[in-house]
């Protein structure tokens, strides 16, 4: 649940909680068995509660290949983000990477001449063409452990973090907190 | 106009909002893929002149040497610029084509006449490319998490699940479905009250309509 809100909300691709997951489906698949042996009445409340969970676990996994899709060359090129994904998501990535450049070739690339036809070049401007996440977007944090005093930004006085308390702050500035699982995104 | 015909293109990409999509430009495409291929046969050309003339005339040919170079910058630069417009247009017509593609199950066999007319034969190539690839991805995701059971991917994805069963009027017929109680003839006109999961596909692409929606 933490990380389906969680993944909802960063503006970058996180860990795949495959573990997660795999431990969540088992359960279904539990509950399914159990369902069978029920009254009709709570038979519906568990089938109601299984089809939720299906739900987050769709959601979750729709969120992801949102993002992949968004910015899929930069993340088949990171190692970071590379380890980030699922197999079947890297062979998505992959996937949907050649299946965009063989768009372009065929609809213009191809018509253009030889030196234009690079997909990831920097412009003399320093605009890059390989699109990346954001990381400074705003974001909402909760603290769940007590972190004390932290630094947000090097111009300003360390502020102290308590559990429970609320940051609306940069997504750059919390990552490493984020990752440590020490706040939480909201 | 120099960059012109790119800027009406770029226009054009502007104007796809999440309901309209435009015809595909075949035409527009082509003249500014044909003007940058102009543009680039210049540049070829005036640095060739330039290199030739370094070498026989030195500093005496540097006024119009200057001249070109602005030339060449300003015509390298159209080039880029041109080739960005193609590329905008071009991926705002496939995030359209994405996201149509999502809200009917990624049948590409499901986009309705009107629209495809619209959509060129590449994108088509690349609307049934992309479902291909979608349903490779969620195989494998099912034999991974669930083997014994579906992640039921047809269900609707933006809202959490609210109710078992919901009441749905047949807009168009669908014939007989099998539901976990039993044959349900489906004809139009008729009410059913029925669990969501059998019938959330037939209602995404409209064949049902949901009367006690909030």
């Amino acid at each position: 649940m933490c990380a389906w809100v969680n993944e909802r909300n960063a503006p970058e691709l996180l860990e795949y909680e495959g573990t997660t997951l795999e431990n969540l489906m088992e359960l279904v698949d539990f509950q399914n068995q159990r369902i069978q042996s029920q009254p009709a009445v709570i038979a519906n409340i568990l089938k109601m509660d299984v089809d939720r969970v299906k739900y987050l676990v769709r959601s979750y996994l729709r969120t992801r290949l949102a993002k992949i899709e968004k910015y899929a060359l930069h993340y088949t090129r990171e190692p970071r983000y590379r380890d980030r994904l699922s197999q079947s998501e890297l062979d998505y990535a992959k996937g949907f990477v050649a299946l965009e450049e063989k768009h372009m070739r065929r609809s213009f690339l191809d018509q253009l001449p030889p030196h234009l036809r690079a997909l990831d070049e920097t412009t003399t401007n320093g605009l890059e063409m390989v699109p990346k996440p954001d990381v400074d977007s705003a974001v909402f944090c909760r603290v769940r452990t007590t972190v004390g005093e932290f630094q947000f930004d090097a111009s300003e006085d360390p502020i102290l973090m308590k559990r429970t308390n609320i940051f609306i702050t940069r997504y750059s500035i919390i990552r490493d907190l984020l990752e440590d699982g020490k706040v939480e995104l909201i | 106009m120099l960059g012109d015909e790119a800027f009406r293109l770029a226009k054009e990409a502007k104007d796809i909002t999440s309901a309209h999509i435009p015809v595909y430009n075949e035409e527009q495409v082509r003249l500014v893929t044909q003007e940058t291929r102009y543009l680039w046969t210049r540049i070829e050309e005036m640095i060739a002149s330039l290199n030739s003339n370094n070498k026989t005339t030195g500093a005496t040919a540097e006024g119009s040497q200057l001249n070109t170079n602005g030339q060449t910058s300003l015509y390298i630069l159209t080039a880029g610029r041109n080739k960005r417009c193609l590329l905008a247009y071009h991926h705002r017509r496939m995030e359209f084509l994405r996201s149509l593609l999502w809200s009917i199950h990624l049948a590409p066999s499901l986009v309705p006449p009107t629209l495809s007319q619209r959509l060129s034969p590449e994108e088509q190539n690349f609307s049934r490319e992309y479902a291909r690839l979608n349903s490779a991805y969620r195989d494998a995701v099912e034999d991974q998490l669930c083997p014994n059971d579906s992640l039921d991917w047809t269900a609707n994805g933006e809202l959490p699940p609210r109710d078992m069963f919901i009441e749905v009027r047949v807009v168009r017929d669908c014939g007989e479905i099998v539901t976990e109680s039993g044959v349900v003839n489906l004809h139009v006109g008729t009410q059913h009250y029925l669990r969501r999961s059998d019938i959330e596909h037939l209602l995404t692409i409209g064949y049902l309509e949901h009367t006690n929606a909030v």
